[in-house]
């Protein structure tokens, strides 16, 4: 039960409740993956539930209103703004928090790609997807060698009998120093 | 299990070279041991059967131990931006990609070449048949005749799919004057020794993005 209160995001103390947190990350998942005639919104299939999921499991119950705060902070809510007003909301939120806005984009870009109607979408499209590709796997042709193998002739290889130390004694390797490279850059 | 006084052979870690080792050894006819700092993984433990295994393969799957929270994992502080590790049977090979390259001659002689290092107590050539034995034990996967390498045995499965990717990549190494050769993967290509062939579930998404 401890951990379960320990993972339960607290957004009462920035003074936005419950509700209206749902709505602004939902409304940050609209602006992020919008959808069009054949892809459906993020925030239609539900992606915001996944990112606040993943978002309590990998960051702990402070990053819940952490989010919240910087989101108002760039100019949230969304839902009084124009399309124009809200790109620039999270623009402002991608500058001022970019290691956060990253972990958003990528979380929610991968929950948008596990949902079973967006790959619907990428099968229509001609491209076969599955969710779960491992167990069946995908048709592919075989390497042809008459097609595939390299014809370049780039490269050579020297047998190690034919290798002669090289002489490093003017090098003076014992005095010159680089910061060029190594540890010491 | 066996409670082991006494063995012949005791291996610390079970990773790649630790198992094949152990196989080897073991089908010698010697009483193999090997340690494990962790548990056995096995085929249904995988992601690979939920929807959301991409997901799980950044977190709890991931192939850097600093970004999991396995009970067998604990963190390793470093300078490097990915730590690939997995404590348990089969070490790392849990989770890394499985590109085979083998080491280019010239790594065991940078002494000779640069004299800025020492070189190795063996060469290629006397590490080469021990290689060779590995591929076949693996099934490793590519081609030979590669004229940046010395000679080998073909590998016991070909090459793995020539995808639109590996052909656009190919394409734009040629017109840099780049060298560039099928890699050598321990993912077999076709049934070997039992265990079925790569399905490609990997390939055929990256070949999709390159068609776009």
């Amino acid at each position: 039960m401890a951990s379960e209160l320990e993972t339960t995001p607290d957004v009462g103390d920035i003074g936005i409740t419950p509700a209206a947190s749902c709505a602004l990350l939902a409304d940050l998942i609209d602006v992020l993956l919008p959808g069009d005639e054949s892809w459906p919104p993020a925030r239609v299939v539900g992606v915001q539930a996944f990112v606040a999921v993943r978002l309590l499991e990998e960051r702990g119950k402070e990053a819940f209103p952490r989010l919240m705060t910087a989101l108002i902070h760039a100019g949230g809510p969304f839902d009084v703004l124009d399309e124009p007003a809200r790109i620039g909301v999270v623009e402002r939120f991608e500058r001022e928090e970019p290691e956060m806005f990253g972990w958003l984009r990528d979380t929610a870009y991968i929950a948008y790609y596990e949902n079973p109607f967006v790959g619907e979408v990428i099968n229509a499209k001609g491209h076969r997807y599955e969710l779960r590709p491992h167990a069946k796997g995908y048709p592919l042709p075989r390497f042809d060698p008459a097609c595939h193998k390299p014809h370049h002739g780039r490269g050579r290889c020297t047998p190690t009998e034919q290798v002669r130390p090289v002489d490093t004694s003017k090098l003076d390797l014992e005095n010159n120093r680089t910061r060029r490279w190594g540890l010491e850059r | 299990m066996k409670n082991h006084d006494e063995c012949d052979v005791l291996i610390i870690g079970a990773g790649a070279t630790g198992a094949l080792a152990a196989a080897v050894l073991a089908k010698a006819g010697l009483d193999v041991v090997c340690l494990e700092q962790g548990g056995w993984v096995e085929p249904n433990d995988h992601p690979h059967y939920s929807s959301d295994w991409t997901w799980q393969r950044r977190t709890n799957w991931s192939p850097d131990v600093n970004k999991r929270r396995r009970p067998d994992d604990y963190p390793v502080e470093t300078n490097s931006s990915q730590v690939l590790m997995w404590n348990g049977v089969g070490g790392s090979t849990n989770v890394y990609g499985a590109i085979w390259p083998r080491y280019r001659p010239s790594d065991f002689r940078k002494g000779d070449e640069h004299g800025l290092q020492p070189n190795w107590p063996i060469s290629y050539e006397e590490l080469a048949p021990f290689y060779e034995q590995a591929d076949r034990l693996i099934g490793t996967s590519g081609l030979a005749g590669d004229p940046a390498m010395p000679p080998r045995d073909p590998c016991p499965t070909g090459p793995l799919p020539f995808t639109k990717a590996a052909e656009r990549l190919a394409m734009t190494f040629d017109h840099l004057g780049w060298h560039w050769w099928p890699a050598e993967a321990a993912v077999i290509s076709e049934n070997y020794d039992g265990r079925p062939g790569c399905n490609g579930w990997n390939l055929q998404w990256l070949s999709a993005r390159f068609d776009e």
